[in-house]
């Protein structure tokens, strides 16, 4: 990154082949549309090229690079109005009312139930997780992230966690 | 650890930042207390409930990324004193290719409006598509040298395109099959020469070019392509690059088949 920020633009292609993936799964788990992820994708890279000078070393790339993705991410949110407030009646209708009828039957309950409460979990929760799940992310990284200290950070991932039993053990119970 | 202790510690355990000795006795608590474990596998449900499959990128998002960067070099390239000569002199891609059309259509005009007779037509026309063949060349040498990776593998391309195939041309295939950042460029090279394995100087630039390789995808094309020649002098340097440390187990497997296919 630093050879990037030095002027040697086409080394970015380097960061791009080793990040593309992660950075796209990140934002299909965030919003399940693989079009959209390809254009947030996109975005990041062009917001890397724009802000490259505000880079530093104090900091790893990855961490730096997810702060980018991550408000990406919320701006696509506010743009599109895709994340509105949606209650448990009408994730139930959205997911048994999918095509793929056959294979939500076949699929164990409990899986079920589980793939609707992480659909009710809110997106800051849901986002802890999905970004914990990183093998090079540790609290101290999702906290620089999310902007707060590492002990903050691992308290809101356990509070996310507890929050998907919660709301699992809701859907489990009606 | 406490009961209590290891209740806070599963999202911890889960999410990797544990430290190894807590991982341990965190392990340990779990085959102490089987009852626990339950609750464990519970939390690991909610935990692994995110690894959803995740469909692959599709090719287009690459296509758009790469124009954008290249877009982006185009107008960040400093014009300074040099640049702009070698610009006037060499021209940049889309010189080089009106050039090379402009050649090519005067070579066809030639032929067609001037009747010199059967031999005069035809030495025109050769004499046209050497000079064609010439920037072509120069076309190839030019892109090869470019810092993107498109246009190397675009210069590796046009190779195909040529009828002879210099010395130079050789070597700067070389040169990238050995130096290259790009794995991609680097695999075309060799493509490009398989066409020309009937002359020694490549057969033994392939050999040599073995022990310099990195990336398991041009190891096992170049073992590939050393099975299909039967070339024997390659059996050395192939065991040599098995021997070192940070060869792909796939690489290598496919190295030793090599050996025993060309032995």
């Amino acid at each position: 990154m630093l050879q990037v920020k030095a002027g040697e633009t086409h080394k970015l292609g380097l960061l791009y082949e080793r990040y593309k993936k992660r950075l796209f799964g990140f934002f299909y788990k965030m919003n399940k549309d693989a079009g959209l992820s390809e254009d947030l994708v996109q975005n990041v890279f062009i917001k890397i090229l724009k802000y490259k000078h505000t880079y530093t070393e104090d900091s790893k790339f990855i961490v730096w690079l997810f702060q980018i993705a991550r408000n990406a991410s919320y701006d696509s949110f506010k743009k599109s109005k895709k994340y509105m407030h949606r209650d448990i009646d009408e994730v139930g209708y959205s997911i048994s009312g999918g095509d793929d009828v056959q294979g939500a039957i076949i699929e164990r309950e409990d899986t079920i139930i589980l793939k609707r409460a992480i659909a009710l979990l809110p997106p800051e929760k849901k986002e802890l997780i999905v970004l914990s799940k990183f093998k090079e992310l540790k609290y101290r990284e999702v906290g620089e992230i999310i902007g707060c200290t590492e002990g903050n950070a691992r308290l809101k991932v356990h509070r996310a966690l507890n929050d998907l039993k919660g709301i699992f053990l809701t859907l489990e119970k009606r | 650890m406490e009961y209590t202790e290891f209740k806070e510690a599963i999202a911890d355990y889960l999410s990797g930042n544990l430290t190894e000795g807590a991982v341990q006795e965190f392990e340990q608590f779990l085959e102490e207390n089987p009852q626990h474990q339950e609750e464990f596998e519970a939390t690991k449900l909610f935990w692994n409930g995110f690894e959803e499959e995740v469909p692959a990128p599709t090719p287009a998002m690459d296509v758009k990324f790469y124009t954008m960067l290249n877009a982006q070099e185009k107008t960040t390239e400093k014009p300074s004193v040099f640049k702009w000569i070698e610009s006037l002199l060499l021209g940049s891609f889309p010189k080089q290719l009106a050039y090379t059309l402009a050649i090519l259509a005067v070579g066809l005009i030639v032929g067609n409006r001037i009747d010199f007779g059967g031999e005069e037509a035809q030495r025109t026309v050769a004499e046209a598509n050497k000079e064609t063949e010439k920037v072509r060349s120069q076309l190839v040498l030019t892109l090869l040298d470019q810092p993107s990776a498109n246009q190397r593998l675009q210069a590796v391309n046009e190779v195909d395109k040529l009828n002879t195939v210099t010395e130079t041309i050789i070597k700067a295939l070389f040169s990238t099959l050995n130096n290259d950042d790009n794995v991609n460029v680097r695999l075309s090279a060799i493509e490009a020469l398989k066409n020309y394995t009937d002359r020694p100087i490549v057969r033994e630039g392939l050999v040599s070019s073995i022990i310099h390789q990195s990336s398991p995808l041009v190891q096992i094309e170049l073992a590939d392509l050393m099975v299909v020649l039967q070339e024997k002098k390659a059996v050395k340097p192939l065991k040599e690059l098995i021997k070192e440390k940070d060869v792909n187990t796939n690489a290598k497997q496919k190295m030793e088949e090599s050996i025993q296919s060309i032995i």
